[in-house]
């Protein structure tokens, strides 16, 4: 399915609660971000209501409740992004990097396993129901203000999921192969 | 000079003479200088211990012990799986957090006095109606708790208040109940004294044995903790003025479409009585008192007026194909009846569940009757007498000496003139559901305000099918209008709106208001838990439910005589079961009788933990059961809901739902492990191929989930709500 930032925000969404599920039924659940740029942002409020009597989504404001939420119902997050020592010397802002930092150590601490790698400029979200991969990072704008477009290949038979096996197993492969593990130094920074 | 500075005066002048003293030493005189030194610091550090405040401290190592014990529970805590990590921590969070009412402190606008023994206090009206009303004892005058005066009411159940408070000459206003008018008398000053240190209460009928109260039942028990009383309250709304109205989104619009602030609201609000609550040799008895006359006040307050629409096909199709509920609705009908009549003779209210629990077993309620054989058994020549036989045989798992037998034959003689119609119960089905409403209306307000719900009070207005909350203290505590202020909203989402919206920048919101009342209206997941325990096939897998019933299993033991009738009865006698012990008939024990009256009491018609709000409803915890149904919200949810559900749904067919509808419903049942899992995976499968998809305005969103048990048919219903936003 094409995906633009009309609606990716909400395939965001609904992939977590989904998983969230999963981990409430006791079943295997995971999720991995890859986005070279992330930041923490408030999620719109109709895209968060969830009525339910089996799992609890309140008390969700941004994607790093929701990240935690998941966590916190024993699913697995693996988080892949470029570290923040290695964007000092860029053009990035150092506002943006002291917001990359922030969320990765608030995300280190929900107990997500955080990797980096410096050549990262893939973006994807990927879970046991389905992936999502374009050009949006896992950001504010990536996910609302820019110009952006993807596809989401859910996982149900047929050609989707194929491609989603494929997403998955590259994530995997990236994750676990082609990245390093978070270190302290990646969060000394010297403006 | 302090004692320090005169001691250390003294040792410099010993110091003195000893350095001049050529007999000592150089290494004494040293050692000499150094304990000297040692004495001057001990001195100094005596006089700052002696400016430490020993009650800080204390209250210190006080909070510090706490605190030890609260992370010892979090230990323990983390040990177990599932977690109650999240519950725990929720109860012990700092104000405001769980103590809103700091933050809407009521102030009131009228007062009453009372007369403590020759002292006057000052009290606000509304305060004093909660919890200083004639009867209810507090410890808020002084170390020795204080009674309100209330008289001897245990022959009648009635306390003749006018006779011992100073109450207004003429009333304030009239409240009708049932066919009774009664007028409301507002109390000026309340009569009250110290209770002596010894003292006692009576086993049958929980008369406190004092020089005020008393009775001769001669059944005494001598008594350390005082019993809890609540009263009975009854609201009327006297006038209003409305301000601006909101409307609801799908699915909750489906039930409550528009929803009105109330600026100004003034209600009258009356005492009617009181419930007080004893422990008696171990097990709790609660017993209810009327007032004669009901004392009250008038409120100048506001409030949110909710207008329900409950179908008048939904109320006859439930009841021609719910035969539980029909017959649930005439056991509610009959409990009614009995209170009425009760409080007519004056037959004490205590005996109340008794009797009806002899009704329920002679007239067969047990079992999914017609009204017909139902009103035959009841017109029956044998009825009266058969009655009370059960009544006897019954008393024996009761405390009490047993009600006045000419009373109660007079009292079930009136109740076989009772007819049960068609028009009585649809008219009784719909007061239920509106009451239910009421109670989750009254708790997602008090949610979505932040308040406790003693912030909150609400009213029934069964003639035009509207509810409304109200803040309960004169000149309103701010709850309604946050409520109002959180009520709902759009439901829509775009990329173009949102940027341009203030929302980005808000702060923290709380959940809306709809939304929270929803979530009332889906099934009890308490309820799902026992009845998959005890009658289904099939288990849910999902946490919450696994750790429900792993506290169901930890009783299997040594409940199981319980548990082996309960499901012998089967589920469609789930709620008689509850009512007394008409349904013991396996043994005669009271330990045995205890332990199936726990298991039996099984969330049909409501618990604390959906829509039970025991003391706070206005029937009163002792009649709450007979007048609320959370079976009956659930059939009305899904007969709201049933143009939009799809059983056997597909991808296309739930496009065009949602196309047409905005929301659908997708359901599926599973009868076993192995369907269930296959079940949600398809269904998982759906909504995959679903979600992010353009329909009608906007796109598809995963909404909503829950679960429930199907009583008739044992299955586990699965329900995945998709939304257009």
């Amino acid at each position: 399915m094409h995906v633009t930032q009309k609606n990716v925000a909400m395939i965001d969404v609904d992939l977590l609660v989904s998983e969230c599920i999963r981990a409430n039924r006791g079943e295997p659940a995971f999720a991995y971000f890859i986005s070279p740029f992330i930041a923490d942002f408030r999620i719109p409020s109709a895209l968060i209501r969830f009525a339910s009597n089996i799992i609890n989504v309140s008390d969700v404001e941004r994607i790093s409740d929701l990240i935690g939420l998941l966590t916190h119902y024993g699913g697995k997050v693996c988080v892949l992004s470029r570290s923040p020592s290695d964007l000092v010397d860029t053009a990035i802002s150092s506002s943006f990097i002291r917001r990359q930092t922030r969320i990765l150590l608030q995300l280190s601490q929900r107990k997500c396993e955080i990797r980096f790698n410096s050549k990262l400029h893939a973006k994807a979200t990927v879970t046991s129901q389905g992936a999502v991969s374009g050009s949006f990072n896992l950001t504010e704008s990536g996910r609302f203000f820019n110009l952006e477009e993807g596809h989401f290949f859910p996982n149900v038979e047929g050609n989707s999921k194929k491609q989603y096996l494929e997403k998955l197993a590259w994530a995997k492969d990236l994750f676990e192969n082609q990245s390093r593990p978070l270190t302290e130094s990646d969060f000394k920074m010297d403006f | 000079m302090s004692e320090p500075e005169q001691l250390k005066r003294i040792l410099d002048a010993l110091l003195q003479k000893v350095r001049l003293d050529q007999n000592v030493p150089t290494n004494v005189f040293s050692e000499l200088v150094m304990m000297k030194s040692k004495l001057e610091g001990a001195l100094t550090q005596l006089e700052k211990a002696k400016q430490i405040d020993v009650t800080q401290i204390k209250s210190k190592f006080e909070d510090a012990q706490r605190l030890q014990l609260m992370l010892e529970e979090i230990k323990r805590s983390e040990g177990k799986y599932p977690s109650y990590i999240d519950d725990f921590i929720q109860s012990i969070a700092n104000t405001p957090y769980t103590m809103p009412k700091t933050l809407y402190e009521p102030q009131g606008a009228q007062q009453i006095s009372i007369d403590v023994g020759g002292e006057i206090k000052t009290e606000r009206a509304e305060l004093a109606l909660a919890l200083l009303f004639p009867g209810s004892t507090t410890y808020r005058y002084g170390m020795f708790p204080v009674k309100v005066s209330l008289g001897r009411w245990y022959q009648s159940g009635r306390a003749r208040l006018s006779s011992i408070h100073v109450l207004s000459s003429e009333p304030e206003f009239q409240l009708t109940v049932g066919q009774r008018t009664y007028d409301v008398y507002r109390p000026l000053l309340l009569r009250a004294f110290r209770l002596r240190r010894h003292w006692a209460i009576c086993t049958s009928c929980l008369s406190l044995l004092d020089e005020d109260e008393t009775c001769a039942h001669r059944s005494i028990q001598p008594r350390v903790k005082l019993p809890s009383g609540y009263p009975i309250l009854r609201k009327l709304e006297l006038s209003r003025e409305a301000a601006t109205s909101k409307d609801l989104q799908k699915p909750m619009s489906l039930i409550i479409p528009r929803v009105t602030y109330l600026r100004q609201l003034r209600v009258g609000l009356a005492v009617m009585g009181f419930e007080r609550t004893a422990s008696v040799r171990g097990a709790s008895r609660t017993i209810m008192v009327n007032y004669d006359p009901p004392i009250g006040i008038r409120l100048m307050t506001s409030g949110l007026s909710f207008q329900t629409r409950i179908p008048e096909e939904f109320l006859k199709e439930t009841l021609q194909s719910n035969l539980m509920l029909r017959r649930d609705a005439m056991i509610q009908l009959l409990a009614n009846r009995l209170a009425d009549i009760m409080s007519e003779i004056g037959l004490p209210s205590y005996h109340h569940e008794l009797i009806l629990s002899s009704v329920v077993s002679i007239l067969h309620l047990n079992e999914l009757t017609n009204e017909q054989d139902v009103m035959q058994r009841l017109r029956d020549d044998d009825f009266v007498d058969q009655v009370m036989t059960a009544i006897h045989n019954e008393l024996d798992f009761y405390e009490s000496a047993g009600p006045d037998a000419a009373s109660v034959q007079n009292m079930l003689r009136m109740m076989q003139s009772f007819d049960i119609t068609e028009d009585r119960l649809i008219s009784k089905l719909r007061e239920t559901i509106l009451h239910s409403l009421a109670h989750v209306l009254l708790l997602s307000a008090a949610v979505t305000s932040g308040s406790q719900l003693d912030d909150l009070d609400y009213l029934v207005k069964e003639d035009n099918g509207e509810i409304v909350i109200f803040d309960s203290v004169s000149g309103g505590n701010g709850s309604s209008e946050t409520a109002f202020e959180f009520l709902s909203e759009t439901g829509t989402f775009s990329v173009e709106e949102y940027l341009q919206s203030e929302e980005r920048e808000e702060t923290y919101k709380p959940r809306n208001l709809d939304e929270t009342a929803f979530e009332f209206l889906l099934p009890c997941l308490n309820s799902v838990s026992d009845k998959v325990f005890l009658f289904s096939k099939v288990e849910p897998i999902e946490n919450e439910i696994k750790r429900k019933m792993g506290e169901l299993k930890d009783k299997e033991t040594t409940h199981q005589n319980a548990i082996r009738r309960i499901r012998e009865y089967g589920t469609t006698a789930i709620f008689p079961l509850s009512i007394g012990y008409h349904s013991m008939d396996y043994s005669k024990e009271h330990q045995e009788a205890d332990r199936f009256k726990e298991m039996a009491t099984i969330c049909i018609h409501g618990c604390p933990e959906c829509i039970s709000i025991g003391r706070k409803c206005q029937h009163g915890s002792f009649h709450e059961k007979y007048n609320i149904s959370k079976f009956a919200l659930d059939e009305l949810l899904n007969f709201v809901l049933r143009h939009v559900t799809l059983t056997q749904p597909f991808p296309d067919q739930a496009l065009k739902t949602l196309g047409e509808y905005g929301f659908t419903i997708l359901k599926g049942s599973c009868v076993d492990e192995h369907t269930c899992e296959e079940l949600v995976r398809n269904m998982n499968a759906l909504i995959l191929q679903i979600v992010g998809q353009e329909a009608g305005n906007g796109y598809v969103k995963f909404s909503g989930h829950w679960v429930n048990m199907n009583l008739a048919s044992g299955e586990i219903d699965y329900y995945y709500l998709l939304k257009v936003i």
